[in-house]
Protein backbone atom coordinates (compact mmCIF):
# COMPACT_ATOMS: atom_id res chain seq x y z
CA UNK A 1 0.00 0.00 0.00
CA UNK A 2 1.12 3.59 -0.51
CA UNK A 3 3.34 4.88 2.27
CA UNK A 4 4.52 1.39 3.22
CA UNK A 5 8.16 1.37 4.35
CA UNK A 6 10.28 -1.42 2.93
CA UNK A 7 13.72 -2.45 4.08
CA UNK A 8 15.43 -4.21 1.18
CA UNK A 9 18.29 -6.48 2.05
CA UNK A 10 20.64 -7.08 -0.85
CA UNK A 11 23.39 -9.40 0.22
CA UNK A 12 24.75 -7.84 3.41
CA UNK A 13 23.70 -4.32 2.47
CA UNK A 14 20.29 -2.82 3.07
CA UNK A 15 18.42 0.33 2.17
CA UNK A 16 15.09 1.76 3.18
CA UNK A 17 12.40 2.61 0.67
CA UNK A 18 8.76 3.56 0.72
CA UNK A 19 5.94 3.14 -1.73
CA UNK A 20 5.29 6.79 -2.71
CA UNK A 21 1.89 8.19 -1.82
CA UNK A 22 1.36 9.26 -5.43
CA UNK A 23 1.98 5.71 -6.69
CA UNK A 24 0.25 2.40 -6.18
CA UNK A 25 1.27 -1.25 -6.53
CA UNK A 26 0.51 -2.70 -9.95
CA UNK A 27 -0.27 -6.17 -11.17
CA UNK A 28 2.50 -7.95 -13.07
CA UNK A 29 0.43 -10.02 -15.50
CA UNK A 30 1.57 -13.57 -16.24
CA UNK A 31 4.69 -13.76 -18.39
CA UNK A 32 5.84 -17.01 -19.95
CA UNK A 33 9.60 -17.45 -19.72
CA UNK A 34 11.40 -20.13 -21.75
CA UNK A 35 14.47 -21.52 -19.99
CA UNK A 36 16.03 -23.33 -22.96
CA UNK A 37 18.60 -21.78 -25.24
CA UNK A 38 18.10 -20.67 -28.83
CA UNK A 39 16.95 -23.05 -31.57
CA UNK A 40 17.44 -25.96 -31.90
CA UNK A 41 16.66 -25.95 -28.24
CA UNK A 42 16.47 -29.25 -26.45
CA UNK A 43 17.22 -30.55 -23.00
CA UNK A 44 19.07 -33.87 -22.80
CA UNK A 45 17.34 -36.84 -21.17
CA UNK A 46 17.74 -37.66 -17.50
CA UNK A 47 20.92 -39.68 -17.13
CA UNK A 48 21.42 -42.77 -14.99
CA UNK A 49 25.21 -42.28 -14.89
CA UNK A 50 27.32 -39.27 -13.97
CA UNK A 51 26.00 -35.77 -13.50
CA UNK A 52 22.87 -34.44 -15.12
CA UNK A 53 22.95 -32.14 -18.13
CA UNK A 54 21.39 -28.86 -17.08
CA UNK A 55 20.63 -25.65 -18.88
CA UNK A 56 20.24 -22.29 -17.26
CA UNK A 57 18.60 -19.02 -18.14
CA UNK A 58 19.13 -15.55 -16.70
CA UNK A 59 15.58 -14.26 -16.45
CA UNK A 60 15.96 -10.64 -17.52
CA UNK A 61 12.26 -10.90 -18.46
CA UNK A 62 11.57 -10.46 -14.75
CA UNK A 63 13.52 -7.22 -14.29
CA UNK A 64 11.29 -4.32 -13.24
CA UNK A 65 11.33 -0.57 -13.70
CA UNK A 66 13.69 1.50 -11.56
CA UNK A 67 13.10 2.23 -8.75
CA UNK A 68 10.81 -0.65 -7.96
CA UNK A 69 10.36 -4.02 -6.38
CA UNK A 70 8.90 -7.01 -8.22
CA UNK A 71 7.22 -9.87 -6.39
CA UNK A 72 6.88 -13.01 -8.52
CA UNK A 73 5.38 -16.45 -8.08
CA UNK A 74 6.25 -19.35 -10.36
CA UNK A 75 4.13 -22.04 -11.99
CA UNK A 76 5.61 -24.69 -14.25
CA UNK A 77 3.93 -24.97 -17.65
CA UNK A 78 5.81 -28.00 -18.95
CA UNK A 79 5.64 -31.42 -17.38
CA UNK A 80 8.80 -33.33 -16.58
CA UNK A 81 11.12 -30.37 -16.01
CA UNK A 82 12.88 -29.75 -12.71
CA UNK A 83 13.49 -26.05 -11.96
CA UNK A 84 15.97 -24.59 -9.48
CA UNK A 85 16.06 -20.85 -8.80
CA UNK A 86 19.29 -19.03 -7.99
CA UNK A 87 19.74 -15.38 -7.10
CA UNK A 88 22.53 -14.67 -7.85
CA UNK A 89 23.77 -17.58 -9.92
CA UNK A 90 25.73 -19.18 -7.07
CA UNK A 91 23.09 -18.88 -4.36
CA UNK A 92 20.06 -21.11 -4.31
CA UNK A 93 16.78 -19.63 -3.20
CA UNK A 94 14.33 -20.91 -0.61
CA UNK A 95 16.80 -21.23 2.29
CA UNK A 96 18.10 -24.73 1.61
CA UNK A 97 21.79 -25.33 0.92
CA UNK A 98 21.14 -27.58 -2.05
CA UNK A 99 18.26 -25.53 -3.38
CA UNK A 100 14.68 -26.74 -3.49
CA UNK A 101 13.75 -27.83 -6.97
CA UNK A 102 10.14 -27.64 -8.07
CA UNK A 103 8.20 -28.91 -11.07
CA UNK A 104 4.75 -29.15 -12.63
CA UNK A 105 3.50 -31.59 -10.00
CA UNK A 106 4.45 -29.31 -7.11
CA UNK A 107 3.14 -26.03 -8.54
CA UNK A 108 0.21 -26.54 -10.90
CA UNK A 109 -2.08 -28.08 -8.32
CA UNK A 110 -1.49 -25.18 -5.91
CA UNK A 111 -2.17 -22.75 -8.76
CA UNK A 112 -5.42 -24.49 -9.71
CA UNK A 113 -6.58 -24.47 -6.11
CA UNK A 114 -5.59 -20.82 -5.70
CA UNK A 115 -3.11 -21.62 -2.95
CA UNK A 116 -0.80 -18.81 -4.08
CA UNK A 117 1.19 -18.78 -0.86
CA UNK A 118 2.48 -22.30 -1.54
CA UNK A 119 4.00 -21.36 -4.89
CA UNK A 120 7.74 -20.55 -5.13
CA UNK A 121 8.18 -16.80 -4.65
CA UNK A 122 11.02 -14.39 -5.26
CA UNK A 123 11.56 -10.62 -5.13
CA UNK A 124 13.59 -8.64 -7.64
CA UNK A 125 14.90 -5.10 -7.17
CA UNK A 126 15.01 -3.01 -10.37
CA UNK A 127 17.30 -4.86 -12.79
CA UNK A 128 19.90 -5.51 -10.12
CA UNK A 129 18.88 -8.96 -8.87
CA UNK A 130 17.98 -10.96 -11.96
CA UNK A 131 17.22 -14.57 -11.01
CA UNK A 132 18.86 -17.50 -12.77
CA UNK A 133 16.82 -20.68 -13.30
CA UNK A 134 18.51 -24.04 -13.90
CA UNK A 135 16.48 -26.81 -15.54
CA UNK A 136 16.91 -30.58 -15.60
CA UNK A 137 14.97 -33.08 -17.70
CA UNK A 138 13.00 -35.51 -15.50
CA UNK A 139 12.41 -37.89 -18.39
CA UNK A 140 14.77 -40.77 -19.25
CA UNK A 141 13.06 -41.51 -22.56
CA UNK A 142 13.04 -38.33 -24.61
CA UNK A 143 14.59 -34.90 -24.83
CA UNK A 144 12.44 -31.89 -23.97
CA UNK A 145 11.95 -28.95 -26.27
CA UNK A 146 10.29 -26.61 -23.79
CA UNK A 147 10.99 -25.67 -20.20
CA UNK A 148 8.67 -22.79 -19.43
CA UNK A 149 7.61 -21.01 -16.29
CA UNK A 150 4.62 -18.71 -15.90
CA UNK A 151 5.67 -15.85 -13.63
CA UNK A 152 3.16 -13.40 -12.19
CA UNK A 153 2.88 -11.08 -9.25
CA UNK A 154 3.01 -7.41 -8.24
CA UNK A 155 5.19 -4.40 -8.88
CA UNK A 156 5.75 -1.94 -6.06
CA UNK A 157 7.11 1.46 -7.16
CA UNK A 158 9.65 2.72 -4.63
CA UNK A 159 11.25 5.93 -3.41
CA UNK A 160 14.54 5.62 -1.58
CA UNK A 161 14.58 7.16 1.87
CA UNK A 162 17.58 9.18 2.98
CA UNK A 163 18.41 7.59 6.28
CA UNK A 164 20.83 8.43 9.04
CA UNK A 165 21.47 7.45 12.63
CA UNK A 166 19.92 9.84 15.12
CA UNK A 167 22.80 10.62 17.50
CA UNK A 168 20.47 11.08 20.48
CA UNK A 169 18.63 7.79 20.23
CA UNK A 170 20.92 5.72 17.97
CA UNK A 171 17.86 4.83 15.91
CA UNK A 172 17.54 4.99 12.15
CA UNK A 173 15.65 8.07 11.00
CA UNK A 174 14.72 9.56 7.64
CA UNK A 175 13.85 13.00 6.38
CA UNK A 176 10.23 13.43 5.38
CA UNK A 177 9.02 15.78 2.64
CA UNK A 178 9.03 18.70 5.06
CA UNK A 179 12.63 18.02 6.09
CA UNK A 180 11.74 16.66 9.52
CA UNK A 181 13.57 13.63 10.91
CA UNK A 182 11.24 10.71 11.57
CA UNK A 183 11.73 7.26 12.99
CA UNK A 184 11.15 4.37 10.64
CA UNK A 185 8.46 2.20 12.08
CA UNK A 186 7.00 -1.08 10.91
CA UNK A 187 9.19 -1.62 7.86
CA UNK A 188 8.66 -4.76 5.85
CA UNK A 189 11.96 -6.54 5.18
CA UNK A 190 12.44 -8.11 1.76
CA UNK A 191 15.55 -10.01 0.70
CA UNK A 192 16.77 -9.93 -2.87
CA UNK A 193 19.88 -11.43 -4.42
CA UNK A 194 22.67 -9.38 -5.95
CA UNK A 195 23.48 -9.11 -9.65
CA UNK A 196 25.45 -12.02 -11.11
CA UNK B 1 -6.96 -37.87 -14.68
CA UNK B 2 -6.24 -36.92 -11.08
CA UNK B 3 -2.93 -35.15 -10.61
CA UNK B 4 -1.96 -35.93 -7.05
CA UNK B 5 0.42 -33.51 -5.35
CA UNK B 6 3.92 -33.97 -6.74
CA UNK B 7 2.78 -36.00 -9.72
CA UNK B 8 2.09 -35.38 -13.39
CA UNK B 9 1.14 -37.52 -16.39
CA UNK B 10 3.21 -38.64 -19.38
CA UNK B 11 2.29 -40.78 -22.39
CA UNK B 12 4.70 -43.03 -24.27
CA UNK B 13 4.17 -45.00 -27.48
CA UNK B 14 6.02 -47.82 -29.13
CA UNK B 15 5.73 -50.05 -32.23
CA UNK B 16 6.79 -53.65 -31.71
CA UNK B 17 9.36 -54.44 -34.41
CA UNK B 18 9.77 -58.16 -33.76
CA UNK B 19 7.65 -60.71 -31.97
CA UNK B 20 8.57 -62.33 -28.67
CA UNK B 21 11.46 -59.94 -28.03
CA UNK B 22 12.02 -57.71 -24.99
CA UNK B 23 11.19 -54.05 -25.55
CA UNK B 24 11.22 -51.03 -23.29
CA UNK B 25 8.14 -48.86 -23.64
CA UNK B 26 9.48 -46.34 -21.12
CA UNK B 27 12.06 -46.12 -18.35
CA UNK B 28 10.95 -44.73 -15.02
CA UNK B 29 12.78 -41.58 -13.88
CA UNK B 30 14.40 -43.36 -10.93
CA UNK B 31 17.86 -41.64 -10.91
CA UNK B 32 18.62 -38.67 -8.64
CA UNK B 33 17.56 -35.93 -8.42
CA UNK B 34 14.15 -37.07 -9.70
CA UNK B 35 13.59 -40.42 -7.91
CA UNK B 36 10.11 -41.12 -9.18
CA UNK B 37 8.13 -44.13 -10.34
CA UNK B 38 5.45 -44.55 -12.99
CA UNK B 39 1.90 -45.70 -12.28
CA UNK B 40 -0.07 -47.07 -15.22
CA UNK B 41 -3.29 -45.16 -15.93
CA UNK B 42 -4.36 -46.01 -19.48
CA UNK B 43 -3.31 -48.48 -22.14
CA UNK B 44 -3.98 -48.67 -25.85
CA UNK B 45 -2.86 -51.64 -27.96
CA UNK B 46 -3.44 -51.75 -31.72
CA UNK B 47 -2.89 -54.80 -33.90
CA UNK B 48 -2.02 -53.64 -37.41
CA UNK B 49 -0.96 -57.04 -38.68
CA UNK B 50 -3.10 -57.88 -41.76
CA UNK B 51 -3.89 -61.42 -40.75
CA UNK B 52 -6.49 -63.30 -38.82
CA UNK B 53 -4.09 -63.91 -35.94
CA UNK B 54 -4.77 -62.61 -32.48
CA UNK B 55 -2.09 -62.37 -29.85
CA UNK B 56 -1.10 -60.94 -26.53
CA UNK B 57 1.35 -58.57 -24.94
CA UNK B 58 2.98 -59.24 -21.61
CA UNK B 59 4.16 -56.45 -19.34
CA UNK B 60 6.54 -56.38 -16.40
CA UNK B 61 8.59 -53.88 -14.37
CA UNK B 62 12.21 -53.63 -15.45
CA UNK B 63 14.74 -51.10 -16.71
CA UNK B 64 16.31 -53.07 -19.53
CA UNK B 65 19.25 -50.64 -19.74
CA UNK B 66 20.29 -50.62 -16.09
CA UNK B 67 20.20 -53.28 -13.41
CA UNK B 68 20.20 -50.85 -10.47
CA UNK B 69 16.44 -50.47 -9.95
CA UNK B 70 14.54 -53.53 -8.73
CA UNK B 71 12.77 -55.79 -11.19
CA UNK B 72 9.27 -57.19 -10.78
CA UNK B 73 8.09 -59.89 -13.13
CA UNK B 74 9.55 -61.15 -16.39
CA UNK B 75 8.46 -62.23 -19.85
CA UNK B 76 7.49 -65.58 -18.41
CA UNK B 77 5.92 -64.15 -15.28
CA UNK B 78 4.19 -60.98 -16.41
CA UNK B 79 2.40 -58.65 -14.01
CA UNK B 80 -0.07 -57.70 -16.73
CA UNK B 81 -1.16 -59.57 -19.86
CA UNK B 82 -3.36 -57.97 -22.49
CA UNK B 83 -5.10 -59.92 -25.22
CA UNK B 84 -4.96 -58.52 -28.74
CA UNK B 85 -7.72 -59.29 -31.21
CA UNK B 86 -6.99 -60.29 -34.78
CA UNK B 87 -6.27 -57.31 -37.00
CA UNK B 88 -7.96 -58.52 -40.16
CA UNK B 89 -11.40 -59.97 -39.62
CA UNK B 90 -14.61 -59.14 -41.43
CA UNK B 91 -12.97 -56.40 -43.47
CA UNK B 92 -11.47 -54.68 -40.41
CA UNK B 93 -7.79 -53.91 -41.05
CA UNK B 94 -6.78 -53.05 -37.51
CA UNK B 95 -8.18 -53.57 -34.03
CA UNK B 96 -7.53 -51.53 -30.94
CA UNK B 97 -7.82 -52.62 -27.33
CA UNK B 98 -8.38 -49.67 -24.98
CA UNK B 99 -8.08 -49.97 -21.23
CA UNK B 100 -9.40 -46.76 -19.76
CA UNK B 101 -8.51 -45.05 -16.52
CA UNK B 102 -11.41 -46.61 -14.65
CA UNK B 103 -10.50 -50.11 -15.84
CA UNK B 104 -6.73 -50.05 -15.76
CA UNK B 105 -4.88 -51.77 -12.91
CA UNK B 106 -2.74 -49.10 -11.22
CA UNK B 107 0.47 -51.05 -11.52
CA UNK B 108 3.63 -49.28 -10.36
CA UNK B 109 6.82 -49.41 -12.40
CA UNK B 110 9.98 -48.65 -10.43
CA UNK B 111 12.43 -49.46 -13.22
CA UNK B 112 10.29 -49.07 -16.29
CA UNK B 113 7.69 -50.80 -18.41
CA UNK B 114 9.22 -53.75 -20.26
CA UNK B 115 7.14 -55.81 -22.64
CA UNK B 116 6.89 -58.50 -25.27
CA UNK B 117 4.29 -59.03 -27.97
CA UNK B 118 3.47 -62.22 -29.79
CA UNK B 119 2.65 -60.12 -32.87
CA UNK B 120 4.91 -57.83 -34.86
CA UNK B 121 3.71 -54.28 -35.71
CA UNK B 122 1.64 -54.01 -32.54
CA UNK B 123 1.40 -50.38 -31.46
CA UNK B 124 1.34 -49.79 -27.71
CA UNK B 125 0.58 -46.46 -26.08
CA UNK B 126 0.46 -46.03 -22.32
CA UNK B 127 -0.31 -43.09 -20.06
CA UNK B 128 1.38 -43.00 -16.67
CA UNK B 129 1.16 -40.88 -13.58
CA UNK B 130 4.75 -39.99 -12.69
CA UNK B 131 4.74 -39.90 -8.92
Amino acid sequence: MSGQKVRIQKGQVYKYFEVPRFEAPKLLPPVEVEMLQSFPKSLAVLSDTGSQTQQQHECTELDVQTPGLGQYRFVSVDKGILYEVFQPQSTSKFAAIQGIPFHYGTTMQFYRNQLWSLLPEIFVLNDESTPVVKVTNMDMNRVKYHARLICFGYFYPLRELETQIDPKTNRIVYKDDAGNLRFIQAALTVEVGVKN
Amino acid sequence: MIDELGSYSETYSFIVLSANTNFQLARSPWPAPVNKKMVLQKLSVTNTLPSSLGGQIVIWDQDLSNSTPPTRGSAGGAILTVGVQAGSVSGVTATTMLISETQCPEESFIGGLAMQSTLVNTTVSATFRIT
